[in-house]
Formats: structure tokens, sequence, C-alpha cells
């Protein structure tokens, strides 16, 4: 029994490491791009040692080329490292359900957000360290089609989780047109340079349902992580979404990670059915199916050897 | 109970010297004695209140909290929730909190609920009413209202409210018959007798006329035992003085039966008596799986501190940079910063102890402990166990010791009533050489005994003759059987003459045997009235003797004898008892001869008495009578007295001759020793029989086999040469084989092996166990334990009921240590069952005592067999699963979190959400493993009792050993590794070399820490689950259910828990989370990769071990497999067919 489904598992694995290979053949796009400027050659080495309330903010530009077209929707994610996004003290610096609209907890905020609670004696909205620590820097996206820059349409909505941006995150209650008065008797985070109710334009977007907002206060598991930046659509059939060709990156540089040895990084990537692309999953299939299957082999060949003296070699009575 | 206990002992150590007082006086119905009797120290008496519960209303919360907290898992989860509750620790006080509320609450209401019913009992007792006189009158009280020195009534069929001097009844000869079933669950009807001046007594009013006091001792425990003295007062005269013994004592539990009413006065009440003085628990034995869950759990322990230190070190290495501390976007709070070094890092390692506190699994002790007790359930319901004669089934005493049963090394057990019948016949009797038949006898017809010499003569001449009748009148005489002529008793034995329907009745099956053949040589027994004993004899005219004495018997002297008067006037003394007690106080007779008949018979296994008799003169007699009142009057040292008076008067005997009684094997008993030696275990018969007798036995029940070769131990050869030499000749022999023994003996299945018996007597072992002066008395232990092990079968006759603990202790504390069983059915075996690792009773003849004492009591000996090899061995399998499983699947549950310690800059953060971490243990994966641990069959019933070597597999606590230990503890690590490991590189997109060739990433949907963790448990909860769906042998569909539901609840848990933004929480970080998991495929694919990959190697390793080293039962599983397609082929297409796929399959 134990033999046959060792067998069957080997099987099964080999059969599907080859179709994740085979769906993944039409999606090998990835760019990555690391824009910390820790090299001195880098344009944004400028920019490396930036505060948080450098004025005017430090702007840098890389460019960089596509050798392949990307087919499919694009997904432009930020990727920190040694950001330890889920060190206790911070993932429990938060206040869910002042993040959820309610209106005691916007001017009184839990005891977890210390020391992110009051500022200048006045509940800090959104509190906690999350909140105060969110990623504030710029990208802007052009293509360089003969030496003009095009730029290219990024798309900020979506990129949170559709229950979070409708159920979890809520601004408080009130006349949705007019946050500044649902956010009176408040204060901004401390790093931050401006009000949560002046993070968009888009009255839809704006406050604690911002998607940016949304995606940061979602801890990452490691130090290391990406987060979602923006979409970009494709427009037709005909043509890829983004062709190969060169590109340029426009970078304001507002996020300090050098203090800690960080990294920032800007990444392109499509999806197939499968999510990104992950070869972990796909190498990771093919090495049990093939292991099962050898081991499959070996025991047949074990049972075959040994497992009929020993079933003739019956226990006297 | 503690009022009244603590009371007592005030009284008894307190109150200083003088009050302290060894006898208690009773003014019988509180009449006050007339003034001049004895000073006395008025006592306080405890009410007749009975109190079997633990607890009241009102104490019952603080005194169970603390019974439950002094056990050790219990408070290390008390402490672990303190520390919780005092510093900020990163799982709330909920996530040990609930569990050990769950624990504590289950156990409480069971608790609480059996204490519910002990007061219901105690009420139900308490409250019954009960007639006792005041004034002349009687008067209806409850039961706890009775006090010392009150009169009381009781009915037929009542039982008594009290321990009670039995004062009158409506009997003219003021006897009454009681049964004492639900005291010692002898069921027979036993005879009390009323103090003497007071049996006249019939009306109320002349009872509370009667002016008395009572005199005992203070109340024990032990229920055979009592004396006292009554003083009657009649007028002015000096009182009377009688003695008074436990024939005269009615124990509170015990029902009057046959007679209509009696008087009584209570001298002990509520828990001072008898019945409640004995409720003491017995002392807790614990099994070897407990001994080494206990180890584990300290090794965890060691494990956890471990972790937790290394944690903590490792954070503050971490921390040293301060930008890794402290990084500008995760500040500290001012107090944080401010807080000594030493406190912030003890406080640290307490957080991390919590955070790993799970590796101590909380819910084991509940599971082992629900499995133990719905698990015995499994060896009552066992029809196959269950008697039809008897009407019997298992009992199960304690359900702690369910799998020391499956590791019984060695098997004391009991001759008469467990290996044999206990059913006896009488065979033939012997008088001054002549052997007499009785069915021979009975049909009329004289038949020649085949060995020449012990001829039935029928005129043996006129003395002859004389000594013949006498012989008969002495059987008749000399025993303490009842005769009922009521037929609706139990316990009875229908004599089969039709002479007269005469049942009779005693507590020993060798009386009534003797009795019974006596009647059909001839002489019956009809009854015993007003003292005289009436005797039908052969010309069918009735003699009758007056019963001066009874010298009752007893273990240590091994005899009886009565003490008549004849119509002529006579005085005779006739003693019975066993040959070496007799012999030795013989002084005439034809000892010779009757000697070799009683070794003849001896060795054909029969059991042999001696009879004999002395005759008085009235003056003898009237010395002895006054030597034997002063001893019985005698309030201290009663015992010793009697012995002395019993010693003076018993000798100088004539020796009339010998009877034989057979006692039969009982069914299966070969069958079964036969089974229990195949499998590895040691049997001992342990006996206060002959060696002779004994030894027949030993051969008819196959413990000693032809080829065996004997060695004796025994006083005799003692006497020829030292025991120093014996035990060195001894050990030579059996040493001298031991070299090729010992690899045969371990295989057990070579026939022609040289096997040793041991026969040893309680004379020899005794010596062997006296410490000598110079104090080398371990040496010839050693010895003898040495010879011993080498011995397959070891029989031990003349033995002491101490003696018989004796032994079983000596091996249960040799270097060893191995597991012992006793099975025994009499009062005499209950050392033994006490003493052994598991006690075992036979529900028997000679009354309950050891199925009571026991852990276990079953009806035959024959069922020790499926007791052990079956249910022994499958409960063994079961806990040792149960508990490793329950280490592994824990370490599965925390490893993980450690390793994520790592990766958070050793934060203390979890991995899990609470909710996960708190219903772990008590929904996700507890119900799989209880009901493996109640219904797993890991081979088939039949198969285990077929093959009784398969029990040697588990031998030595085979499935805990450290090997077997370390292998689940590792594979835990490799689970958690898997686990964790995968996620990481799932979740992980650092790997990124520049060119950006090797990425990795994960759905556009950013997954955060509480998805990762959710992941992690997910796949841990599948494959902790299905790990045991794999070792799972035998499905039911409650495994079935089980099994999936759990996961399937899991499941719908999950999506619950994330499904809603719960109000009552100030975090909702589950919100969705799992939901948006099972949305992406790479989680899917993810999950079901690391299942398959964890489960992998426990497979491979079972595949090969199975293949390449497979054990007996492994062997056994396949071939059963093999064997079960290929016999339904053969049945149906003949043997033709047999043959060729026999031969295809080779």
């Amino acid at each position: 029994m134990h033999q046959r489904s060792a067998r069957i598992r080997g099987h099964l694995a080999v059969i599907l490491s080859v179709m994740l290979k085979y769906t993944r053949e039409w999606c090998l796009c990835m760019q990555l791009i690391d824009y910390t400027g820790i090299e001195p050659t880098s344009p944004c080495n400028k920019c490396l040692n930036v505060s948080w309330n450098s004025t005017p903010s430090c702007t840098c530009t890389i460019n960089f080329t596509l050798d392949h077209p990307f087919e499919s929707n694009v997904f432009m994610y930020y990727g920190l490292s040694n950001f330890y996004q889920n060190h206790r003290r911070y993932v429990k610096s938060r206040d869910d359900s002042q993040l959820n609209g309610d209106n005691s907890s916007l001017l009184n905020p839990s005891k977890e957000c210390e020391p992110y609670r009051m500022s200048e004696d006045k509940p800090i909205a959104p509190c906690g360290a999350i909140a105060n620590s969110m990623f504030n820097d710029t990208l802007v996206l052009y293509r360089i089609d003969n030496e003009t820059r095009v730029p290219i349409h990024l798309n900020k909505k979506g990129i949170a989780w559709w229950t979070d941006k409708n159920v979890k995150f809520r601004n408080p209650s009130g006349d949705a047109n007019n946050l500044t008065a649902l956010f009176q008797g408040t204060t901004k985070p401390v790093n931050w340079p401006k009000p949560v109710y002046m993070l968009d334009s888009d009255p839809d977007n704006n406050g604690f349902i911002n998607e940016d907002f949304i995606v940061w206060m979602r801890t990452a598991a490691l130090p290391t992580f990406r987060k979602l930046y923006r979409l970009i659509e494709r427009k037709n059939n005909l043509q890829p979404t983004l062709e190969a060709g060169q590109y340029s990156l426009d970078i304001t540089y507002n996020y300090p990670v050098h203090s800690f040895d960080g990294r920032k990084r800007m990444i392109l990537s499509t999806i197939s059915w499968m999510g990104g692309k992950n070869p972990f999953l796909g190498i990771a299939y093919i090495t049990v199916g093939s292991i099962c299957f050898f081991l499959g082999v070996v025991l047949l060949i074990i049972h075959h050897k040994f497992g009929n003296r020993n079933t003739s070699a019956d226990i006297p009575n | 109970m503690d009022c009244s206990l603590l009371r007592t002992l005030v009284n008894r150590y307190c109150a200083g010297e003088e009050n302290w007082v060894d006898n208690r006086t009773i003014y019988v119905g509180h009449r006050e004695p007339p003034p001049g009797a004895e000073a006395y120290i008025p006592q306080r008496y405890p009410d007749n209140r009975i109190v079997s519960s633990k607890y009241t209303f009102w104490n019952f919360v603080p005194k169970n909290l603390f019974e439950q907290f002094r056990r050790i898992a219990n408070f290390y989860f008390l402490i672990i929730f303190l520390v919780q509750l005092i510093i900020d620790t990163p799982t709330s006080p909920v996530t040990s909190g609930l569990p050990l509320l769950f624990v504590i609450t289950v156990t409480a209401i069971k608790q609480g609920y059996e204490d519910w019913l002990r007061h219901k009992a105690d009420n139900a007792m308490n409250q019954c009413p009960v007639h006792f006189i005041q004034h002349g009158k009687l008067v209806r009280k409850q039961s706890r209202k009775l006090r010392v020195g009150d009169i009381v009534m009781v009915k037929e069929d009542e039982t008594f409210p009290c321990d009670l001097i039995f004062l009158s009844s409506s009997r003219g000869d003021g006897t009454c018959f009681v049964t004492t079933a639900s005291l010692d669950g002898e069921s027979s009807h036993k005879t009390y007798y009323a103090v003497q001046d007071t049996k006249a007594f019939r009306t109320e009013q002349e009872i509370d006329a009667l002016h008395a006091t009572i005199e005992c001792e203070q109340p024990q425990p032990d229920l055979y035992k009592f004396v006292g003295r009554i003083n009657v007062y009649h007028d002015r005269n000096e009182p009377i003085a009688r003695p008074l013994g436990s024939e005269n004592l009615l124990l509170r539990g015990a029902t009057l039966k046959n007679t209509e009413k009696i008087f009584g006065v209570a001298i002990y009440t509520g828990m001072e008596t008898k019945m409640a003085l004995n409720y003491q628990a017995k002392s807790q034995k614990r099994s070897a799986v407990e001994k080494s869950m206990n180890v584990f759990l300290i090794v965890y322990l060691c494990i956890l501190i471990s972790k937790a230190l290394i944690n903590t070190a490792l954070k503050y290495v971490w921390q040293s940079d301060p930008f890794r501390d402290e990084p500008w976007y995760n500040q500290k709070t001012e107090s944080e910063r401010k807080r000594n070094l030493f406190l912030r890092a003890f406080t640290d390692f307490l957080a991390f102890m919590v955070l790993f506190n799970y590796i101590i699994p909380v819910s084991m002790y509940v599971t082992v402990e629900m499995q133990k007790f719905l698990g015995s359930y499994f060896l009552t319901w066992d029809e196959e166990m269950f008697d039809e004669d008897t009407g019997e089934g298992p009992l199960v005493n304690t359900s702690d010791l369910n799998e020391e049963l499956g590791q019984v090394e060695y098997v004391f057990t009991d001759k008469t009533g467990t290996l044999t019948e206990n059913n006896m016949e009488f065979i033939e009797c012997c008088i001054e050489g002549h052997v007499y038949i009785p069915h021979v006898i009975c049909n009329g017809q004289i038949l020649h005994d085949c060995t020449g010499i012990d001829m039935i003569d029928s005129s043996p001449g006129a003395s002859g003759k004389e000594r013949e009748e006498l012989f008969f009148r002495a059987l008749c005489l000399c025993h303490t059987v009842q005769v009922k002529d009521d037929d609706n008793i139990d316990g009875l034995k229908k004599s089969q003459l039709s002479r007269r329907p005469c049942i009779y009745i005693s507590s020993s099956p060798d009386e009534v045997a003797l009795v019974e053949g006596i009647q059909r040589l001839g002489y019956t027994y009809l009854r015993l009235k007003d003292n005289f004993m009436e005797i039908l004899n052969r010309e069918n005219d009735i003699e009758r003797f007056e019963l001066l004495e009874t010298l009752s018997f007893d273990s240590v002297r091994r005899r009886m004898s009565v003490i008549v008067k004849s119509a002529t006037g006579d005085i005779f003394l006739f003693c019975k008892g066993a040959d070496s007690s007799i012999f030795p106080r013989v002084k005439e007779g034809k000892i010779d001869q009757i000697r070799s008949r009683v070794e003849r018979n001896a060795v054909e296994g029969l059991r042999t008495l001696c009879v004999a008799y002395k005759k008085f003169t009235h003056k003898e007699y009237d010395f002895l009578h006054k030597m034997l009142q002063s001893s019985m009057l005698a309030l201290q040292d009663r015992e010793k007295k009697l012995a002395e008076a019993y010693d003076k008067i018993e000798k100088d005997l004539i020796l009339l001759g010998a009877t034989a009684v057979e006692d039969r094997l009982q069914e299966k008993a070969a069958d079964t020793i036969e089974a229990l030696q195949k499998a590895g275990i040691k049997v001992w018969v342990l006996t206060g029989d002959k060696m002779e007798t004994a030894a027949a036995t030993c051969y008819a029940c196959k413990l000693f086999r032809r080829n065996t070769q004997i060695l004796e131990l025994t006083t005799k050869k003692i006497e020829e040469q030292s025991l120093h030499d014996v035990l060195f000749d001894l050990s030579k022999t059996v040493l001298r084989h031991s070299g090729s023994l010992t690899r045969d003996s371990f295989s057990g299945l070579s026939a022609d092996m040289h096997d040793y018996g041991l026969i040893i007597d309680g004379a020899a072992l005794s010596l062997i166990m006296k410490p000598r002066e110079d104090g080398s008395s371990g040496n010839y232990r050693e010895l003898f334990l040495e010879i011993c092990r080498n011995c397959s079968a070891v029989l031990c006759c003349r033995m002491a009921p101490l003696q018989k603990a004796q032994i079983v202790k000596l091996i249960k504390l040799s270097k060893e240590h191995p597991i012992t069983l006793a099975i025994g059915d009499g009062a005499n075996d209950v050392s033994m069952i006490l003493e052994a690792h598991v006690g075992i009773g036979v529900i028997g003849k000679e009354g309950r005592q050891a199925a009571r004492n026991s852990d276990y009591a079953i009806p035959k000996f024959k069922h020790l067999k499926k007791m052990l090899l079956v249910h022994g061995h499958f409960y063994y399998v079961r806990i040792s699963e149960l508990v490793q499983y329950f280490f592994y699947k824990n370490v599965c549950f925390i490893f993980p979190q450690f390793l994520y310690q790592f990766f958070c800059g050793f934060s203390q953060q979890p991995l899990y959400d609470t909710a996960y971490l708190t219903l772990y243990n008590i929904s996700f994966t507890s119900l799989p493993i209880l009901l493996y641990s109640l219904l797993e069959q890991h081979i088939g019933v039949d198969m285990l009792k077929r093959e009784p070597t398969l029990y040697r597999d588990i031998a030595k606590n085979a499935l805990l050993r450290w090997r077997v230990f370390i292998y689940w503890t590792f594979l835990g690590v490799f689970d958690a590794m898997v686990f964790f490991f995968g996620a990481y590189f799932l979740f992980e997109n650092t790997s990124a070399s520049s060119n950006g060739q090797l990425m990795t990433a994960n759905t556009h949907m950013m997954f955060g820490n509480w998805t990762f963790g959710t992941l992690v448990f997910t796949v841990l909860v599948f494959t902790v689950t299905l790990k045991l769906a794999l070792d799972t042998r035998y499905w039911t569909w409650i495994n079935h259910f089980v099994i999936w539901g759990s996961l399937l609840f899991y499941i719908i848990f999950s999506l619950l828990w994330g499904g809603i933004i719960w109000p009552f929480l100030n975090y909702q970080r589950m919100y969705y989370v799992f939901m948006q998991m099972l949305s992406s495929g790479p989680a899917w694919l993810g999950i079901i990769l690391l299942i398959i990959i964890s489960l992998l190697p426990d497979v491979l390793k079972k595949i090969l071990c199975r293949q390449l080293w497979p054990t007996a039962t492994e062997r056994i599983q396949k071939s059963m497999k093999h064997k079960t397609p290929l016999n339904a082929l053969a049945n149906s297409d003949g043997p033709l067919l047999e043959g060729n796929l026999s031969a295809s399959e080779a």
C-alpha cells in the first residue's frame, strides 16, 4: 500500500511540475531595479542620506531596458529589504478599530500604538509605528520612444484586498466628501509630510481607504519583502502591455533605508494563474516528483527481492 | 469526614495522656451503670453520618482547584498563565488560559459529578429510616441520628445501619444469618451469635430494661477482628462479664437474612464503622508508560528552557547594533528604554517561554486520562471474557494500569481457585491404611485398589471398625459447615444424595466436599441445633453431640479442632489439618502407612487432610475450658493468647486417617500458561499447598513439561546440605547451559531446549530472605534471583500470604525492574495482588476479597490470556502511539515558531494567530488521536491470540524507548523545518541575484505575516492529521468521521474566523486571510507539496524497515494481507488453483 501510494504520488508530482513549467513558458517577464543608490555610480547615490523632512525632495532617474515585451497585465512593486515589518513591537503597533472608522478610537487610540499614539497632545490618526513609517517614495515610469519620454499610465486602484478596502478599513463616519472635518481633532503621524486626509485627491482613495496605505498596513512576513505599488493594464490585444525597449524610472526619493542597511527596489512582473514567477514551486515539484518516482522504483525492486522471502518464511506456529 | 477524623485524631493525640484510651465503654441504651462500677472516661463519638464525598457545596471550588493544581502539568500551565497576565508577552493570556480552563473544567465536572453521586448515595444512606428503642417503645428515625449506645432493631433483608453488638434475635437459638456481600463479596450466609445473657429477650420492653455496659477496642478496619466484653448488671449483683468476638458483631453494610428481626446495640457509628474505615483508597500504582511519559516531559521542559535561553541570548547579540534594536521606524517607548537590562532580559526569557510553552502538550494528560477511562470499557464489554456460568464479566477497578497489561514479564499465580477450579470432590479416605472410595461403596460394591497394598478391607476387625466409625464421626463433626434447608440461597451446593436434600454452605469448599463425601459413605451431618450437632449414621439413627468448643482454622496453624461431648458423656477432640501440622502432634496411630498414602495422593495432585482425635476426661476438659475462656476474654493480645491455648490443647493426638480431595484444573489453564510462556512471560506458581500436590498441578497445566529438569530448593534438601552449597550447586547447573540457553529462550521456539523448573518452599525462602548476622544478606538473594532468572518456571509451595508478597517484591525490585502481575482469588492472595505492578483477582468461590483489592478482576484464569495478549497489547500500542504522537505534533507546532524568531529579530512575534494557538491542541488535533488510541488494532484480535510471540515485540517498553522517542522528535523537527522553510521559499523574494534571473514572487495580492502563519498552520494541521491517518491500520467509520471531520472543522473554523469583523476583538488581523490564501494557486500547490514532503520520510522509513528488517508484528501483518485474498480464491476454485497460486507467489 505504501509503495503504491508513493509511486502514485511520484507520478502526480511529475505531471504537476510539467504543467507548471508549461504554463510558465509564456510568462518569464520580470524586471528588477535596485534604486537604493549604494553604488557611487548609481544616479540615486545623491539621495542616499535623505531624511524624512528634506525639502525639496530628492529626485533621481534610472534608465533601463526591457529585453522581452510584457504581454499581459504588469504589476509594479516596490521592495524593501532588511526592514523588520514583522517585529513584534511593530506588528502590534496599530489600532484596527481606529482604521475601521470607529470614532471613539479615532480620538482615543489604543495603547498598543505607543509611542506613536499622541503627538502634541493630539491623537495621531492613523496611530502606531506601521502607519508612521509608511513608504512614501513616488515612482513614475516612462517609455523612451524615439528620445521622447512617454508616461505610462499607472493604476493606483485595485492593489489592495477588496475586503480590506471595503470592510476592514473605513474612514470615520460622516460626510465622505469632507474628510478634513472627519479627522478634526487628530494630528498626522510624526513622519508624514501631510495628514491622512490628503493622501490622494480622489475621495474614494483617501484617508484610511487609501490603497497604498492599506497595502503598507498589511505587515510583511519576512524582513525582505515587496509590496504592490501600481498596476499597468493591457490596453488591447494587439499590443503588449510593455513593449521591449528603453524605459526610465523617475523616483522621488523620500524613504531612508541606509540607516538600517536596507535596500529599495522597483519590480515589474506579470502573473499567470499560478501567481507570479516563482520557480521554487516548479523546481520543488520536479524534485519531489522525481524522488518519489525513483523511490517507487527502488522499493519495487526491494519488494520483489526481499518481499517473497519474507512471506514464504512464515511465522511457525 | 475531615471533621470527625480530625476530632478522633485530636482525641487520640492531643488530649493528653490520661485521656488517651484504647478501649471504649458504652452504656447500652444510655443507662448509667450502678455506682461503684469501674470509672471510665466519657468519650465523644461521631454521629452515624457516612461521608464518602470529598467536597461540600462551599469548598468544592477551592478544594478541587487546589487538588488539580497539585499536578505538575496543571501547575506549569497556571504559572505560564500568570506570567502572561503579569508581563507583556507575545500571546494573550487567553491562549494558555482557555485550554487550562478547559482541562480544569472537564476534570472538575467529572469529579464534581462523581462527588454528587457520592453525596446522593450518602444522603440516601444517612436518611434511610432506622427503628430503635426509646423508653421501651419503637421509634423511627433517620439513620444519621443514631448514636453510640442506642438499641436498634433490624428486620429481615434490611442492612445494618452501624456496627452493632448482637443482643437478641427472633430465632430461638439466638443466632441470625447475615450476608456480607456488599462488604467482602462473600454471598454465603454467615451465622452470628447473640450475647448469651440477652438472647432470651424478645420484646422492646425487655430489651429496654437491659442494664449493661460494653467495653471494646477502638474502631479498627479489620473486618474479621473484634474483641470486647459485655458486663450485664442484674439488680445489685456483681456484673456478669461475657466475651464478645467478631461473631457477636454485626457490621454495617451487611444484610440480615432468614431471621425475622434482631436487636443490637450500636457501638461504632458513622465514619468509625468498619465499613467506613475500609473506604481508604489503595496506594496509587503508576504504570511504566506514565513514568516514561514524565521523563519525556522533563526532556521537553529542558528543550523548552534551552530554546528560550538560546533565543534570549541571540536577541541581545542581534540587538547590539542600535539600528537593529531601535530603527527609526520602530521606536521604543520611554518606559521600555529605561528598564533595567537584566530585568528586560528576564522578561524576554519569560516571553520566549510563553511563546514556546505549547511544546508541552496541555491536553496530553486529559487525553491520556480519557483514553484510559474510556478504553477500560473495552475490557468490560468483551463478550469472550464474560463467564456464562457465574454471569460475571471482567471488572476494572482502576484504569490507570491498562497499558501495563501489555508489559507483563512475570506472572505470579495462585494455585487453588486460580489454576484450579476450587470445585472440590471427595476422592477417597484412608483409615489406618485402608482406603475407602465413596462412590464404590455407594454402589454397594467393593473394589480393590490397583496398587495392592491399600486394600479396602470390609472387615478391619473390631478395633478397626471402631476407628473407622470414629473417623467418619470426626469428619462429620470437625468443620464449620452450615446446613441450609432453604433452597433460594446463592453460593449453595446441593447434595446429590436423595436421602435428604441438605445444602451445605461453608467458606471453604474442602469442608463441603468432605462432608458430602462422608454423606456418601453413610454418615450425614444434619444440623447444629442448640449447640448440639446431629448426625444421621449408617443405621439411620440420629446421634447427638454437644459442641463444646470450636478451635477455628487459621492459616498459621493450618488445622482446626472441635471438642464435642457424645451422648454417652465422652469428651472428644477431633482435629483435622494439613499433614505437616498434624504429624508432629500425633503420638500414636499408623503413621507410616498413612503418610505413604498421603504422599502418594499428593503426587497425584490431590489435596490431603489428616484427621486425628483425642479423648479428654471431664477434669481435663474443665481445665481446658478455663484456659480458653480466660484467653478469649482478654482484651489485649487475644490472638496470641488463643494461639498459645490452642497449641497446648492440640497435642498428643491419635491419628485416624487421611482424606483426599480433588481440585480439578480450570478449563484451558494449560493452554493459557503455554501461551503466556510463549509470549515470553515467566509464570510462577505461589501456593500454600504441599509440594507434591502443587508439582502435580504444575505438570498438569504444562508449567513443567516432561523434559523440564526440576531443581529443588526445599527444606529437606537444605537439611542435607547447607543452604550455601545448595544454592551454589543449583546456580552451577543452571549457568552451565545459560550461554546456549538465553539465545534460544529469546526466540522461544526451540522445543528441545534445556529448560529448568525450580521448586522452592516457604521455609527455604525465608532462609534466603533472612538477613544474616554479617549483613551479607544480599548475596543469597542475588544468587537465588540468578537461578530464578534462568528457570522457565518456578513453583513456590508452602507459602504464607506475606511470603507471596515478599517474592513478588523481590522480583519487582531486582535489577531489571520487571513488570510483575499477580493473580489470585482468595484472601491469602491479597497481599501479593497489592504488591505486584498489576494485581488481578479471579472472581472465585473464596469470596471477593481478592477481586475487591485487585486492579482488574476476571471470572476465570483462562481470560488472562486474552487480557494480556490482546487487550494489554492493544492498550500498550495505543497509549505509546498516543504519547509519542502528542510530543510529535507539538514539536511540529512550536518549532516553526522557534525558527520564525530568527527572521523577526527575536522579537517573540508569534507565527500563528491566537485562535490557532489556543485551539490547536483542544480541537483541531485532539479527537483523531483520542479515537485512534481507543480503537486502533494494528493486528487482528485472532492473530494476537494465535501468536503469543507477538507479545515479545512490545516487551520492555519497546515502543517508548529513547530511540523511538528521538525518532519521533526528529521527525517532528524535520516536518517543522519543511513547513517553515517551505513557506519561507514560497514567500521569500530575495534570492535575487543582481541580474534578476532567479527570482521569486508571490501573487500580486500581497500576503502578510499572518497569511504566512496561516499557511504554515494549514500544512501543519493537515500533515499531523494525515500522519495519524497513515498510522491507522484499523479504520472504522468513527475514525473516518473524526479524521476528516477535524480537517473539515479546521477549514470551516478558519473561514468563519476570518470571515467576520469580530466586534469583541481589538485587532482584525485574521480578516479574510484564510480565504485570500485559498484563492491563490501557488498557496494550494505549496500546501500540497509541503504535506507530501513532510510525510515522505516517515512513509519511506516504514517501507524500508518493513521490507528489510521486519518485526514479527509486521511479518504477520504482511502475511495476513497476502493470505486473505489467496484463501478466498482457494476456497472458490479448489485446491488445484491454490497450488498454482502459491507456486507463482513463491
